[in-house]
């Protein structure tokens, strides 16, 4: 009885560590996926806001981009956008899906054109 | 040799941890309750099982081991953000719960809170370490020390307490 007691807390031990471990892991992956969806959604209301404004980035610098190194055209811009989206594709497990994409030829806008 | 009183409230207890294991591990889903609560339960059944001891300790001695043994519940959450440190934390728990749930099997029916003389274990994780229950929780509360600086102070007393209820056991074994 004693062996059977032992044996099943040596299982609930092993099992505990590798469940901690991998919830440990998931939070991690969650914690990157929000971070680079909020990094990506108020890249496209600063955007947005040189859009209405009818401003430049380079006018609203410093005012509204506390969250980014400051974006000075549209060039610094489409590389953050880029950048986060990248990171945002690779945390939600995409990397291959997107690998697939390009190497496709799908990769084509309907309407091609300056900026985003 | 004198009644033995100390089970009852021994499996009261016990068994009132397991029932919030359980539900701990109903709400979370996290294995780590199904250890505790395995642990708590054998508790119980070793208390209510437990043979009266041959010699205790003093009041004093067994005043200061309940404290000693409530002492866990006052540690405070955490107040750091680091994953890896709230990881180091919970693994540190996993880890020094195991040991203390093979403790409570090896010793059985000798199972009590307060130092006394019972029987004498010397088989199992007992056979590598003297004082395999207060390692265990030494190590488990070592992890809540670690996610908030207030607790380190709590750790401290606690751990103390621990080396010298050991000091205390290893006395009465002795004597």
């Amino acid at each position: 009885m004693k062996r059977f007691m032992r044996v099943i807390t040596v299982v609930l031990a092993l099992a505990a560590l590798v469940q901690t471990v991998y919830v440990y892991a998931v939070d991690c992956n969650n914690a990157e996926i929000k971070k680079e969806e909020q990094s990506i959604k108020k890249l496209l209301e600063l955007k947005e806001l040189v859009k209405e404004g009818s401003e430049s980035f380079a006018d609203i610098a410093g005012e509204n981009q506390n969250e980014f190194p400051i974006i000075k055209d549209e060039n610094e811009f489409q590389a953050a956008l880029i950048s986060h989206m990248l990171k945002y594709l690779e945390a939600v497990g995409g990397k291959e899906a997107q690998k697939k994409f390009l190497e496709g030829g799908q990769f084509v806008t309907k309407c091609a054109g300056p900026g985003i | 040799m004198k009644r033995d009183s100390g089970k009852y409230f021994g499996l009261i207890l016990m068994v009132g941890f397991g029932a919030i294991a359980i539900f701990r591990w109903h709400q979370t889903h996290l294995i780590f309750f199904l250890l505790l609560a395995l642990r708590d339960f054998l508790a119980g059944y070793f208390f209510m099982k437990r043979t009266p001891a041959k010699l205790k300790a003093g009041h004093l001695v067994s005043i200061m081991s309940y404290v000693s043994t409530a002492m866990p519940l006052i540690y405070l959450p955490p107040t750091v953000d680091i994953k890896a440190l709230l990881l180091a934390s919970d693994l540190l728990a996993i880890v020094g719960f195991s040991i203390v749930t093979l403790a409570t099997i090896e010793l059985g029916t000798s199972l009590g809170i307060s130092p006394a003389q019972r029987e004498y274990v010397s088989s199992g994780i007992y056979k590598w370490i003297k004082h395999p229950m207060y390692l265990g929780y030494g190590i488990a509360e070592l992890g809540l020390a670690m996610i908030n600086p207030i607790n380190i102070s709590i750790w401290v007393m606690s751990s103390s307490l621990y080396f010298w209820r050991k000091r205390t056991e290893q006395n009465l074994l002795v004597g």
